[in-house]
């Protein structure tokens, strides 16, 4: 006995997340031609352990079930989370660092809360936060645009990267210097930078094809972003332009990637149309304040973390009335 | 810039009958009328009855016709329904008595309009209810007739042949109801898309002070309270009709049948039927006494082609899935769909993500997703199934879930507790896996790998 509908749709989760991957893969594609082919084996090895992370997690807290826990881990979450974590790396980190950052995103943010749809911080976010907060010096070394290095070393050491090093803008703004003649690389995607990072307009190819697809809503994201610009604008440091500074200070520091992928995703952040307005400006204040007040280089993570708490409150707060009940809501 | 609701959803279109015309079915060997809430027969086994004779009478006094002359064999039982069988002798003569109104429009009454729909047992199929009902319970502060010509479904076209073939009937019988009602103006609502319809319509109207059109997206659930909250922006309070604020809706065939009804005097004893699907040779409109059999309609499309897994009665959101189809035309039939297979969830059923799909296509404003955790949680959270007095039950979250959870299910289930007063039993243990791949009943949920194995040999389910 079936009882109606008699039709679904046919987007399951696994369209949805490979929807995902086909909007992250202009900014891989730009930064393997930046950075070499480092970037392949640090995404390969990043994206191996996060899905056997969630196989092994799965089997143990959930229904030590091996066939259901296969077929459950081969939903592209995973994947998902582990391209994320290798953007929002540089690509002199070494090999063996993405395996503790998959098993803090994977086991420790998402599995032990109890799997997928339970979690209450961003998984990707949470993991990179503790890494740059606990061992800063392994993720601060940033080089020049079209320097390659070696694909296969473990470890990379020092001297080869001081021919080539220089500071990224964030680190610049960290000292109140701005730059004003290379601009226009930060848009195009020349600059030096974590992997993801550069290149905002291939960031924003993949947001315009995402909203197409209608898995994202855009309005956090421009609540985030016109926060932060107007802030930075109102209250600029450092010697230069004040326009500069602001339009530097929105576009570096991994801002634009985590407005698109973390202000959107599903379980972390609120459902209704004013709540992710809410969450993308809170996020945005917190960023500023962070960054002036704390540390520069950490700012945007900390943000989104903090703010991921906040998401019950807003739920409840913006909740819709159903169809037809304002003047019972109104005398209840 | 057509005008919209909120929420909805649009499947794929269907329409695989457009293009044929409307036509009448081969009059059947027995036809069965159905007498489920009449009280009591008038004719007995053995007699001859005449088409538009009455046969069956109510508590309200509404009467029920025969649709086919012949003779009487009696009473039949089917499970719960019950009819009355008359042999068809196909020659279909009018009951003596029955003419046309001959006088002007102007010069009927509105009780009169009134008494002569309940005897005619004009029924709308929008709502199903009378249409005498539908003029005499107003309270007196009506401001405009709302004439619905939406297709309620993906797979319906009978309502587009009809205002193709014959909108002289549609606008003949909207100026009855206005006479009646004393109301100025009528609104025509029609789907943005019906370039044709829209065209023929507009070479009839005469008077554009009297009718003005209101263009509809098209979207999948258009009901009462859409339509006021598209064409007017307003929301029904709950618990109230449309007729509360002022506006009455009715359907577009059951006015054209009001002016049938008038010239000719023969009461409602056809309906248009739509028979469509993919398991069926030739998918076409048809009009059928009331009383055929359902098998008759199949064999009218040419019988069915593939091998044939569902068969639904309604809509493919919210009909009824019949085992064997043994019922008949009734007043309120639509259509009816034979599908080759029931395109359910197709993969693992998984947990919610809480992706919020569903509450963007809710056009009640609800958050399903709320009503589809699971049990542990719910009982920490305090009003877990707020507003679902409001659910109209359409179907659309279920459609859109990416994750296969069935929320119809759980919403029935939990109005069913309510409407019979018991508390919910929290004492029954559930089996530690929930979720697993969907069960296999003798209807297959996946669509087959080779075309060979689907088309192996004529399987008839009844």
């Amino acid at each position: 006995m079936i009882n109606a509908p008699f039709t679904h749709t046919e987007k399951t989760y696994r369209t949805i997340m490979a929807d995902i991957l086909i909007s992250l893969s202009p900014v891989l594609v730009w930064s393997v031609f930046i950075f070499g082919a480092r970037v392949l084996t640090i995404t390969f090895i990043t994206v191996c352990s996060c899905v056997i992370f969630d196989f092994i997690a799965r089997y143990i807290f959930g229904n030590r079930d091996l066939i259901y826990s296969f077929k459950q881990a081969t939903d592209l979450s995973a994947v998902v989370t582990g391209v994320l974590i290798v953007f929002m790396l540089p690509v002199t980190v070494p090999l063996y660092l993405p395996v503790f950052a998959a098993f803090f995103a994977i086991v420790i943010a998402k599995q032990a809360f109890g799997g997928i749809g339970r979690n209450l911080v961003n998984p990707a976010v949470f993991a990179i936060a503790v890494i740059k907060i606990t061992l800063p010096s392994f993720v601060d070394k940033f080089t020049m645009p079209y320097s390659y290095f070696n694909a296969f070393t473990s470890e990379l050491s020092s001297s080869l990267i001081d021919t080539v090093r220089v500071f990224s803008p964030l680190q610049m703004l960290s000292r109140d210097h701005v730059y004003e003649e290379g601009f226009t690389d930060l848009f195009f995607g020349t600059s030096p930078g974590n992997i993801g990072e550069i290149g905002i307009v291939f960031i924003i190819i993949g947001a315009i094809y995402l909203s197409y697809r209608k898995i994202i809503d855009l309005r956090g994201s421009a609540a985030y972003m016109a926060v932060v610009f107007l802030f930075s604008f109102m209250f600029p440091r450092g010697n230069g332009e004040t326009i500069y500074f602001a339009l530097t200070e929105m576009m570096s520091g991994g801002a634009v990637l985590l407005s698109v992928y973390a202000c959107n995703d599903f379980t972390t952040t609120p459902k209704q149309k004013t709540g992710k307005i809410i969450f993308g400006a809170g996020c945005g204040l917190l960023t500023i304040l962070i960054r002036y007040n704390f540390s520069h280089f950490e700012g945007a993570y900390v943000a989104v973390l903090i703010m991921n708490l906040f998401t019950p409150l807003i739920n409840k707060l913006t909740r819709t009335v159903p169809f037809g009940m304002l003047n019972q809501k109104n005398q209840a | 810039m057509p005008l919209t609701f909120f929420g909805g959803i649009k499947p794929e279109n269907k329409k695989y009958s457009r293009d044929y015309p409307l036509r009448y079915v081969t009059p059947p060997e027995l036809v069965y009328i159905p007498i489920d809430g009449y009280v009591s027969p008038l004719v007995e086994a053995g007699g001859t009855v005449a088409m538009g004779q009455a046969v069956a009478v109510r508590d309200d006094g509404m009467q029920l016709y025969s649709s086919v002359s012949g003779i009487v064999k009696g009473t039949a039982k089917e499970g719960e329904h019950r009819y009355i069988a008359i042999e068809n002798d196909k020659k279909d003569t009018p009951f003596e008595g029955i003419k046309g109104i001959k006088k002007p429009l102007l010069e009927l009454s509105a009780d009169e309009i009134c008494a002569l729909l309940k005897q005619y047992s004009v029924i709308d199929c929008f709502d199903e209810k009378p249409m005498y009902i539908k003029l005499s319970e107003h309270k007196g502060n009506l401001k405009r007739i709302i004439i619905n010509c939406c297709e309620h479904d993906v797979y319906t076209t009978a309502l587009y042949r009809l205002l193709l073939e014959r909108p002289k009937e549609l606008i003949n019988g909207a100026k009855i109801l206005m006479h009646a009602l004393s109301i100025k103006k009528c609104v025509i609502l029609i789907e943005d898309k019906k370039r044709k319809a829209i065209q023929v319509l507009e070479d009839y109207v005469n008077d554009t002070r009297m009718f003005v059109p209101a263009f509809i997206e098209n979207k999948y659930p258009i009901n009462e309270q859409t339509i006021i909250s598209a064409v007017y922006s307003r929301e029904i309070p709950h618990g109230k009709t449309a007729t509360d604020l002022g506006y009455v809706i009715f359907g577009a065939e059951a006015v054209m049948q009001t002016f049938i009804s008038f010239a000719t005097g023969m009461p409602q004893i056809r309906k248009a039927v739509t028979v469509s699907g993919e398991s069926v040779k030739k998918p076409q409109n048809l009009i059928a006494p009331i009383g055929t059999p359902l098998k008759n309609l199949i064999e009218e499309c040419g019988g069915l082609v593939h091998r044939c897994r569902c068969v639904v009665l309604g809509g493919i959101m919210d009909g009824e899935f019949l085992e064997n189809p043994g019922g008949v035309v009734t007043q309120t039939t639509r259509q009816l769909l034979l599908l080759r297979w029931v395109e359910k969830y197709n993969g693992t059923r998984m947990r919610c993500v809480r992706c919020g799909r569903c509450i963007s296509v809710c056009p009640m404003h609800l958050i399903p997703l709320d009503y589809a955790v699971e049990d542990s949680l719910k009982k920490k959270s305090q009003k877990p199934f707020y507003g679902i007095e409001a659910c109209i039950e359409c179907g659309c979250c279920e459609y859109i879930c990416p994750a296969g959870i069935p929320l119809l299910e759980i919403i029935r289930e939990e109005k069913g507790k309510r409407l019979s007063g018991k508390k919910s039993d929290t004492e029954t243990k559930k089996p530690h896996r929930k979720f697993i791949s969907v069960k296999k009943t003798f209807i297959r949920n996946r669509k087959p790998k080779n075309k060979d194995d689907d088309e192996s040999d004529f399987f008839i389910p009844f």
